[in-house]
């Protein structure tokens, strides 16, 4: 997909990466479509991409400067239906979910949409839980039920992950799948700070969560491809219709995201005023102060 | 632009916010959210939630308040928010509120000025004004446009310019259009107006129209065209500076007090408006009158 990107977000390409951006794990294409004789020309904070998949089937992901030559090879890891790499260093392996070897789930790759805000605005969105009856109305919520009930978002010590737990949520059509209302048990696991993956209520099976998962790949500070994979126990909903409901979402925060002011996410704890039911944010925000993020940031 | 913050601009035709409705604008780069509560004024906001971000003018008016798109919290018309659906039972702090501008309605207009105090200013700002004949009550907001060009250039090339025709604007398109010649035009020999000679196609009769422009502050000018014996036409241009490169023009015209008159006069600017905006953006084409529209 060829970008269009506006002059002065590509003016801080050199500035120097903060580690904490640099040595994260970032999604540049899925397995299924960086194909043979078929190249990823994309770019990855600000650096332009090349990723190619020789006649054997392996991956190499090479840095470009500006006029196209090829720089240095970067890391390629295939894992979970994605090509994944970092310009950096991590001090960890791409994270495990092993929820991937669970008999009887669906991995859905639900494409790519360009949305122009930054990695951070990003995740904190899809950590929301009280936008669901505005911006997904009839869907994932309704008024009157707009109350948030308290719920827990802590950072994992061992880990060093970003934990939300307890969530519940009135929703009248949680999933494709889903035959009516439900109220909803959510969790979120944050891997690392531009990745995120929700779990909820699977309406296959019973006591069992679905996943749904975001790959924000920030192209530029406010521009950013974001992934997205659907793992579900659903064996009655069609691959279109899941497609369908899972787009129908996205474009739902994708209005919301492209005009929030600024597109940077504000770290300063007192830039935005944020209510309880904003925990998630609150500790997300804090989470990447702590870390020194820099890239997508006020 | 920093010296302008105090001065009042045009920001939309009061009939161009409609009651229950928000939209943005844009003055001198700032973003604002303008929005009409059901049976209220127009209100001038910054255009972002203070919890979020969110650009209000997405936001939905319930009754008298603005309901933000993106949590459903809803603020009253002094921007204090009143109601966070996550927390039904909750009444917001008092420090939830959303910085709002000084905005009046007059003379078919939406004015907002971004800095200073707001009502004793305002009357201060038109008195000047209105004595000297440019503003009056019964205005009819006819059009907006937005044109290439800052605020600054455009008011001297309208000060300047040897306007298009718009004599007679309630009666021409009764006459069967306005689409005219023009036969000659210069500077009056005092320099102090314009004088075009002109005639309809399909006529042989020539008119000569002189039109006096004189800019009434930083923000308005002020165009009266009389046409031989007719009674004078007033035009006021209102320019509502958006960037430094970004303008847009509101005009309102002298009312005739009468619904059928003025819809014709609001029908005429809203062409003539249009041919404005090609001889703003293009001042050193060649100006030779305007071609048939039809």
């Amino acid at each position: 997909m060829s970008q269009k990107i506006p002059k002065e977000e590509t003016q801080h390409m050199s500035k120097e990466l903060d580690p904490a951006s640099r040595d994260q794990w970032y999604v540049i294409e899925s397995s299924e479509d960086l194909r043979t004789n078929k190249p990823r020309r994309t770019r990855l904070l600000g650096r332009p991409i090349l990723g190619e998949r020789s006649t054997s089937g392996t991956v190499t992901i090479r840095e470009q400067s500006e006029d196209g030559k090829l720089l240095r090879e970067l890391p390629a890891v295939e894992r979970y239906g994605y090509v994944w790499t970092t310009l950096g260093s991590p001090e960890k392996p791409l994270f495990d979910m092993p929820e991937f070897e669970e008999d009887g789930r669906r991995l859905v790759i639900c494409g790519v949409l360009t949305v122009r805000t930054s990695p951070g605005r990003i995740v904190e969105n899809f950590l929301d839980l009280s936008h669901f009856p505005f911006v997904h109305t009839d869907i994932l919520g309704a008024e009157p039920m707009t109350e948030v009930t308290p719920y827990k978002a802590k950072l994992d010590e061992s880990s060093g992950e970003l934990w939300v737990t307890d969530c519940g949520f009135y929703q009248p059509q949680a999933m494709a799948a889903s035959s009516g209302a439900a109220e909803v048990d959510y969790r979120y696991r944050v891997p690392q700070p531009y990745s995120a993956v929700l779990y909820k209520s699977s309406p296959g099976k019973a006591d069992a969560f679905d996943l749904i998962g975001i790959f924000p790949q920030p192209l530029e500070e406010t521009v950013c491809d974001v992934h997205c994979f659907m793992l579900v126990y659903d064996d009655v909903s069609s691959h279109e219709g899941m497609l369908q409901w899972q787009q129908g979402i996205f474009l739902q925060d994708r209005i919301i995201l492209e005009n929030q002011r600024p597109a940077r996410l504000p770290l300063n704890p007192r830039a935005e005023l944020p209510s309880r039911a904003d925990t998630s944010a609150i500790q997300y925000r804090r989470w990447l102060k702590n870390l020194g993020v820099q890239y997508g940031v006020a | 632009m920093s010296e302008t913050r105090e001065d009042w601009h045009a920001v939309s035709g009061m009939s161009d916010l409609a009651e229950g409705c928000a939209r943005a604008v844009t003055l001198l780069g700032e973003d604002i959210a303008i929005w009409r509560g059901e049976n209220g004024s127009a209100q001038a906001w910054r255009n972002q939630c203070p919890h979020r971000g969110m650009r209000l003018s997405f936001g939905q008016v319930r009754g008298d308040r603005l309901s933000c798109r993106y949590h459903g919290w809803q603020y009253d018309e002094a921007g204090q928010c009143k109601f966070m659906p996550a927390h039904r039972n909750m009444i917001p702090p008092a420090t939830v509120c959303v910085p709002s501008y000084g905005c009046r309605e007059a003379n078919g207009l939406i004015w907002v000025k971004l800095e200073g105090d707001g009502d004793a200013s305002f009357d201060a700002a038109f008195d000047d004004v209105t004595a000297a004949g440019g503003l009056e009550t019964g205005m009819l907001f006819c059009k907006t446009i937005f044109v290439d060009g800052s605020h600054e250039a455009l008011a001297d090339l309208l000060v300047a310019a040897c306007f298009p025709p718009f004599a007679r604007a309630s009666q021409t398109l009764q006459d069967g259009g306005f689409e005219c010649d023009i036969l000659d035009h210069g500077r009056s020999p005092d320099e102090s107006h314009v004088v075009v000679a002109w005639k309809r196609h399909g006529s042989d009769r020539t008119f000569s129209t002189s039109y006096h422009g004189q800019r009434q502050n930083r923000s308005i000018i002020r165009v009266v065209a009389k046409t031989e014996d007719d009674s004078p036409e007033t035009l006021v241009i209102a320019l509502q500076a958006m960037t430094d490169k970004r303008t847009g023009l509101h005009l309102v015209a002298s009312s005739s007090g009468e619904a059928e008159s003025d819809g014709r006069k609001r029908l005429y600017f809203g062409h003539w408006a249009q041919r404005l905006r090609w001889f703003l953006e293009n001042p050193d084409a060649p100006f030779d009158g305007f071609r048939p529209w039809t």
